[in-house]
C-alpha cells in the first residue's frame, strides 16, 4: 500500500526532531553576534566577547571549554538562513562564503553580514580591532591587536640569515597540495625567517607535482594536515624519487601540528609561529 | 481502478506533505510563532515552494525524457543542460560577475544551460530536422565538452573560487530573490501545462515513432516539441538550484507504477507528487542535523528504497519488468 508508506515517510519527519537550542545569556545592551569562521571566534574570545557570541560555525572548536555553550548555526561560511533568524544577531561575522550571493541574501532577510578578511598575517591586528568595534569592546581589542602588532615587528626585526632554509608547506597529500603566494602561512614561513617556496607560483594553494619538489629542492618540509591515523610524515619519505630531496636526507620533514595554530589567522597566532620557527632557525639553507 | 486511486492519492497527499514541510526547521519543529518568528516562517515558505517548483520541473522533464527516448534510464540532464549550466555558474564565479546581484549566477546558468542547448540542436540538425539519435549523440558530446572546460575552470580557480562553484554543484534551494522564484515559477507551470498538453502524442510516442505516425503524429515535431520544453523545464531547475540529482529520474518511475503510464495523469501526478517529494526532502536536509545537508543526499536515500519497494510489488510499474 503506498498509503503506508507515505505514512511511513511522514512519520520519519518525527525523528528529524531538533529543539532551539537554548541561547546563552547576554550583558544587556551590548551588541549578539554570530561568527561564521573559526579563526574569528577565537578574537571575539580573546576580546572578552564569548557572552555576546550566540552563534558559531561546526568548526569553531577553540577555547574548548566555552563552545558547548554556543549554538551552531551552520558549516564554516555555510550558516543556515533559519538559525540565523532565530539567533537574531545584531551582526554575522564572516571570513569566506560557500556561496557568493549569500551576503545579499542576508541583507534581504534583515541581517547585517559583516566581511573581516584575515586571509594574511597583517590583517589580523586590523580584524581584532574590527572585532572590537562590532562588539563594543574597543579597549579590549586595541590592547591585543597592538600587543600582536609589536610580536609581528619584533620578529621582523631579527636581521634574515644569509641563506634562509627554503621550506615547502603541504597542506594536504592527495593530491599533493602546498601553500602559495598569498597566503597566511606564506606570511608565517617568512616571518619564522624561512623561505617558501610556494612563493613563487602567484596562487593562494596549488597541486605541485612531485618533479616540481626534486627540482626547488626544499631543505624543510611541514605537513599541515592530517591524514587518518598514518603518519603523514611517513607518507612523504616514501614518496618515489623523492630520497635526494634535501629535506628527506636530512631528516627535516615535519608533521604532528597543532594544526588550528598554524593554519588558521587568529589570535594565537605566534604560538603557531613558535612551532615552526626552531626548526627553521636551526636549519642552514644551502646557497 | 488502482491507478486511478493512487493518482487522486497523489492529488491529495501532495499539498499534505508541503503543509508539512512548512513545519519543519532547523530551528525548531511546529509552526513559528507568527508575532516574533514571521521572518523564519516567510523563509520556510519561499524554501518549500522553491522545492516544489524545482521538483516539479525536474520530474515532469523526466517523464518526457524517458517516454520520448523511450529508455528508463534517462534523465533531465541527457541533452548537456546540466554541465551547460555548471560552465556558466564557474564562469560567472570566476570572472566576479556573480558577485554583482543574486540574479547574476542563476542568470548565467540558465542562458549557458540555453546556449548549450542551443548548440546541441545545431550540431545535430544540419538545416532540417535532427534525428533524435543525432540530438542524443551531440548532446553526449557537447556535454562532455562542457564537463572537461568546468574540470579546468575549478583546477585553476583559487580555493576560494572552487569552493564556490562546488557549492553551487551540490544544489541549493535558497532561492536568491522573490523575483527569481516568481518568473522561474511561471515558466515551470506553463512549462508543465504545455507537456500536459501533448499528452496524447507522448502517449502515442511510447508505441514507437512508428505506430505513433500512424496514429496521425507528426511524430519529429512532437518529438522536438517534447525534448525542447523539458530541457527548458531542467535548465530552469538547474539555473536556479544548481545540480539536484535523481528526482527527474526516480520520481517519473515512482509516479508511472502509482497513476501508471497515461501521460494525462501522469504528468500532473509527477508534477505535484515531484514538487512535493523534493520539498520533503529539502525539509528533512535541512532539520536533521545542526548542518545542512545537501538536499541530493536526502533524495537518494528516501527515493532509492521507495523505489525498489514499488518495483518488488508491482514487478512490472510501467517500462521496469
Amino acid at each position: 500500500m503506498p498509503t503506508k508508506l507515505i505514512t511511513a515517510l511522514l512519520a520519519s519527519f518525527l525523528f528529524a526532531g531538533c529543539k532551539p537550542a537554548p541561547h546563552p545569556p547576554v550583558h544587556a545592551g551590548l551588541p549578539r553576534v554570530v561568527s561564521l569562521a573559526p579563526n574569528l571566534t577565537e578574537m571575539i574570545c580573546a576580546i572578552g566577547g564569548t557572552a555576546q557570541l550566540v552563534g558559531r560555525s561546526s568548526a569553531c572548536n577553540y577555547p574548548p571549554d566555552k563552545m558547548s555553550a554556543i549554538p551552531i548555526i551552520g558549516d564554516f561560511g555555510v550558516p543556515s538562513l533559519e538559525r540565523l533568524l532565530t539567533a537574531k544577531p545584531d551582526a554575522v561575522l564572516y571570513t569566506d562564503l560557500a556561496d557568493l550571493t549569500l551576503d545579499a541574501k542576508l541583507r534581504k532577510i534583515g541581517l547585517n553580514p559583516v566581511l573581516i578578511p584575515c586571509a594574511r598575517l597583517d590583517d589580523i591586528p586590523p580584524a581584532i580591532i574590527q572585532l572590537g568595534r562590532h562588539l563594543k569592546r574597543e579597549s579590549e581589542a586595541n590592547t591585543l591587536a597592538s600587543r600582536l602588532t609589536q610580536q609581528i615587528a619584533a620578529c621582523r626585526g631579527v636581521p634574515p640569515a644569509p641563506h634562509p632554509p627554503r621550506v615547502l608547506v603541504l597542506i594536504w597529500n592527495d593530491p599533493l597540495t602546498a601553500a602559495g603566494r598569498n597566503t597566511f602561512i606564506s606570511d608565517l614561513v617568512t616571518l619564522a625567517g624561512g623561505k617558501n617556496i610556494g612563493d613563487e607560483i602567484n596562487r593562494d594553494y596549488f597541486p605541485v607535482s612531485g618533479e616540481w619538489v626534486l627540482d626547488r629542492n626544499p631543505d624543510i618540509i611541514f605537513c599541515f594536515f592530517m591524514a587518518g591515523k598514518n603518519s603523514v610524515k611517513q607518507q612523504i619519505l616514501e614518496r618515489r624519487g623523492w630520497e635526494h630531496v634535501a629535506a628527506i636526507r636530512d631528516g627535516c620533514v615535519y608533521d604532528g601540528f597543532d594544526n588550528d595554530l598554524v593554519v588558521r589567522p587568529g589570535p594565537r597566532v605566534m604560538q603557531g609561529l613558535e612551532l615552526i620557527r626552531p626548526t627553521i632557525l636551526n636549519r642552514k639553507g644551502t646557497p | 481502478m488502482n491507478n486511478r486511486r493512487n493518482f487522486w492519492l497523489v492529488i491529495g497527499l501532495a499539498p499534505l506533505l508541503l503543509a508539512f514541510c512548512v513545519l519543519m526547521g532547523p530551528s525548531g519543529i511546529g509552526l513559528p510563532d507568527l508575532q516574533t518568528q514571521y521572518d523564519i516562517l516567510i523563509l520556510r515558505l519561499s524554501r518549500v515552494l522553491a522545492g516544489f517548483i524545482i521538483g516539479a520541473a525536474l520530474s515532469c522533464s523526466g517523464v518526457v525524457f524517458q517516454a520520448v527516448l523511450r529508455n528508463p534510464l534517462a534523465e533531465p540532464y541527457v541533452l548537456g543542460v546540466s554541465s551547460g549550466a555548471g560552465l556558466g555558474a564557474a564562469l560567472a564565479i570566476l570572472t566576479g560577475f556573480a558577485g554583482i546581484s543574486t540574479t547574476a549566477l542563476p542568470l548565467c546558468a540558465f542562458l549557458m544551460a540555453v546556449v548549450t542547448l542551443a548548440l546541441v540542436y545545431g550540431l545535430s540538425s544540419h538545416g532540417s530536422t535532427p534525428s533524435l539519435y543525432g540530438l542524443i549523440l551531440s548532446g553526449v558530446i557537447v556535454s562532455a565538452v562542457c564537463s572537461s572546460l568546468l574540470m579546468f575552470i575549478v583546477s585553476v580557480a583559487s580555493l576560494e573560487g572552487m569552493h564556490n562553484i562546488l557549492w553551487w554543484m551540490l544544489g541549493n534551494l535558497d532561492m536568491p530573490s522573490d523575483p527569481v522564484l516568481g518568473l522561474s515559477g511561471l515558466l515551470v507551470a506553463a512549462g508543465c501545462t504545455g507537456l500536459w498538453i501533448m499528452s496524447r502524442e507522448l502517449n502515442a510516442l511510447t508505441l514507437g515513432h512508428q505506430m505513433a505516425h500512424h496514429l496521425g503524429i507528426r511524430v519529429k515535431v512532437a518529438i522536438l516539441t517534447a525534448l525542447l520544453l523539458a530541457t527548458l523545464l531542467a535548465a530552469i531547475a538547474v539555473g536556479v538550484a544548481g545540480l539536484i540529482g535523481f528526482v527527474g529520474l526516480i520520481v517519473p518511475h515512482i509516479m508511472r507504477a502509482l497513476v501508471g503510464s497515461d501521460h494525462r495523469r501522469l504528468i500532473p501526478a509527477a508534477a505535484l507528487g515531484g514538487g512535493a517529494f523534493l520539498a520533503a526532502c529539502d525539509a528533512l536536509a535541512r532539520t536533521i542535523m545542526p548542518v545542512e545537508i545537501p538536499v541530493g543526499v536526502i533524495t537518494a536515500l528516501l527515493g532509492g528504497p521507495f523505489f525498489l519497494f514499488l518495483l518488488k510489488r508491482h514487478r512490472t510499474p510501467g517500462w521496469i519488468g
